[in-house]
């Protein structure tokens, strides 16, 4: 390389050509990436981390586990329904999907937005070379717009004081790990599309929806039979696959994937409920009360393979997603059987504009 | 409650991550580090090699992390850079791959300007060509020049993550970056693409 160059392009002429150059590759398949992770972990509890992914991470402060918990250690709820009074789940399943069959979802007109708020408390685990375990409670809010190709909005708040599980602020602080930052974070992004995979485009129909990320497009390639939503289910997830599955666990989380974002229309919110009545393992407990107070039916499935056990919770008079919790089944540190290591809320309301909450 | 009010995010770059990978619990850890990670490693490596040997790099990427995590110092380098590092090593068995697309990219200014020093300012004023001439450029750049250059632009690492990546001095890399440029932005527009590939012989 000689020394005596003249520079012809500028660096601005260099930096727009190297950020064109291969900027149009495809999709990525991550899934199997994961896959192979996964099986390379042998996780023992793979439920924990296929549920964390979908955690939000803004709260990292080293190695943060994010699972959904719950202020309140101690359950306190009504009967659960055991595999032999599956009939009892199967026909609250049916009363909620009749019930969300004949609600009508929220009219947004143009110029006004869906605000979904979520509520839940968060268990941070540092892993390090002293372990620390801590209850945080977190808002996120999503601002729809009417014409989804429109700006979206995020915002994400902790609020409150840790709770500790394992440690105490103390020794945190004394172990260099920082307090929580309370500082609201903000992201916007037309299509919703908070983290693009190859950079935003013009289209939504960029915006590769899965049961993660129900966009509209998505969603209308759903079967509207129960059982062939089942096959799809099966299909989509990795619940059958060696290494890396739960068996009917899996689908019933990715279920609660979907609607965890309060996305899903009244219409395919009745199809799930009458999909999570075929599988034979789900328990149901009636009278739950979600983070918010507000009392529905809880369902989940155990797995073999995980000491929780993630739930959903419906109100069985409007078929509603009002939030998820999540209980244990065996000990695990700091948290002992019939504990709960996660609640949530979520709410649904039409606002007039972005950033506003009512 | 009191809701804070908004406040912009900002492009303030976050504390490095430098978390403890060999704790009892990988699953924990690692599947963090892959939600978080993952998707732009992904987008970097498909940048050089297409998506499909992406796909498989990413994978080999974080088993060979979790393989080797007891390696890992916090204390030495944030766990981004060591990620890029070992993806790094990974794509070295590609590099046929990334001179392949690359002057296949090159090619594509020949279709469209006829050689020539009045065409210069032709191409140089138009973005496609120029985007051409890079790629020309970028394939007779030593490997480790192209690595500090795209890790750098495409990766968006800092010359002193790009140091814990690859395990040499942060000026050593500000040095190499800063003779990559300025022979890019001399000699880009005079690199010849390179005949293809005899295998890329169609008919």
């Amino acid at each position: 390389m000689a020394d005596q160059v003249h520079p012809i392009w500028t660096e601005d002429e260099l930096d727009t050509a190297l950020a064109g150059l291969h900027n149009d590759r495809g999709p990525a398949n991550l899934a199997s990436a994961r896959t192979a992770l996964y099986a390379a972990l042998g996780a023992p509890e793979p439920i924990i981390p296929k549920s964390r992914r979908r955690w939000p991470h803004w709260a990292a402060a080293a190695a943060v586990v994010a699972l959904l918990v719950s202020g309140a250690l101690v359950i306190r709820s009504g009967p659960t329904s055991t595999t032999q009074q599956a009939s009892a789940a199967v026909l609250t399943l049916r009363k909620a999907a009749t019930a969300a069959i004949g609600e009508r979802d929220p009219v947004v007109k143009p110029g006004q937005y869906l605000y979904i708020r979520q509520n839940a408390w968060w268990e941070n685990t540092i892993v390090g070379t002293k372990t620390f375990d801590y209850l945080a409670d977190s808002v996120t809010e999503t601002w729809v717009p009417a014409d989804r190709t429109g700006t979206w909005m995020q915002r994400r708040s902790i609020i409150g004081q840790r709770k500790w599980v394992i440690g105490t602020e103390t020794e945190a602080a004394a172990g260099g790990i920082p307090p929580d930052d309370h500082t609201p974070s903000e992201l916007t992004a037309p299509c919703g599309d908070f983290y693009p995979a190859t950079g935003h485009t013009a289209s939504c129909a960029d915006v590769q929806g899965n049961w993660q990320n129900p966009t509209p497009a998505w969603l209308a390639t759903l079967p509207t039979d129960p059982h062939a939503m089942l096959d799809r289910l099966k299909k989509d997830s990795p619940a059958f696959k060696p290494g890396n599955g739960l068996g009917d666990a899996e689908l019933f989380v990715y279920v609660a994937d979907a609607l965890r974002g309060g996305l899903v229309p009244a219409k395919v919110r009745a199809v799930f409920y009458q999909t999570l009545a075929l599988l034979p393992e789900l328990k149901v407990t009636e009278q739950v009360a979600n983070l918010d107070g507000r009392t529905g039916v809880a369902m989940g499935v155990d797995s073999p393979e995980s000491p929780v056990r993630q739930e959903i919770i419906i109100d069985p008079v409007t078929g509603q997603f009002i939030g998820e919790r999540t209980v244990v089944l065996k000990p695990i540190p700091g948290f002992a059987a019939g504990a709960m290591t996660g609640s949530s809320s979520v709410t649904t309301s039409v606002v007039n504009s972005i950033g506003s909450t009512r | 409650m009191t809701r804070p009010s908004p406040e912009p995010s900002g492009d303030d770059p976050p504390e490095p991550d430098r978390p403890d990978l060999s704790g009892p619990d990988p699953a924990m850890v690692f599947g963090r580090l892959f939600d978080e990670y993952a998707p732009a490693l992904h987008r970097y490596l498909a940048r050089r090699v297409g998506t499909t040997i992406a796909d498989d790099l990413v994978a080999d990427t974080f088993v060979t992390a979790l393989d080797h995590r007891h390696r890992y110092d916090p204390a030495r380098a944030g766990v981004r850079p060591w990620l890029y590092g070992i993806a790094g090593n990974l794509l070295r068995r590609h590099v046929r791959d990334e001179l392949r697309a690359l002057r296949a990219t090159a090619r594509l200014v020949t279709e469209r300007h006829q050689d020539g020093p009045e065409n210069r300012v032709a191409e140089r004023l138009d973005a496609r060509a120029r985007i051409a001439r890079l790629a020309a450029a970028l394939a007779v750049l030593s490997p480790d020049d192209r690595e500090v250059l795209l890790l750098t632009s495409w990766a968006g690492l800092s010359p002193v993550e790009i140091a814990q990546a690859l395990d040499i001095p942060a000026g050593t890399v500000r040095s190499r970056l800063h003779r990559v440029r300025r022979w890019l932005r001399a000699s880009a527009t005079t690199i010849e693409p390179a005949p293809a590939l005899p295998e890329e012989h169609h008919g």
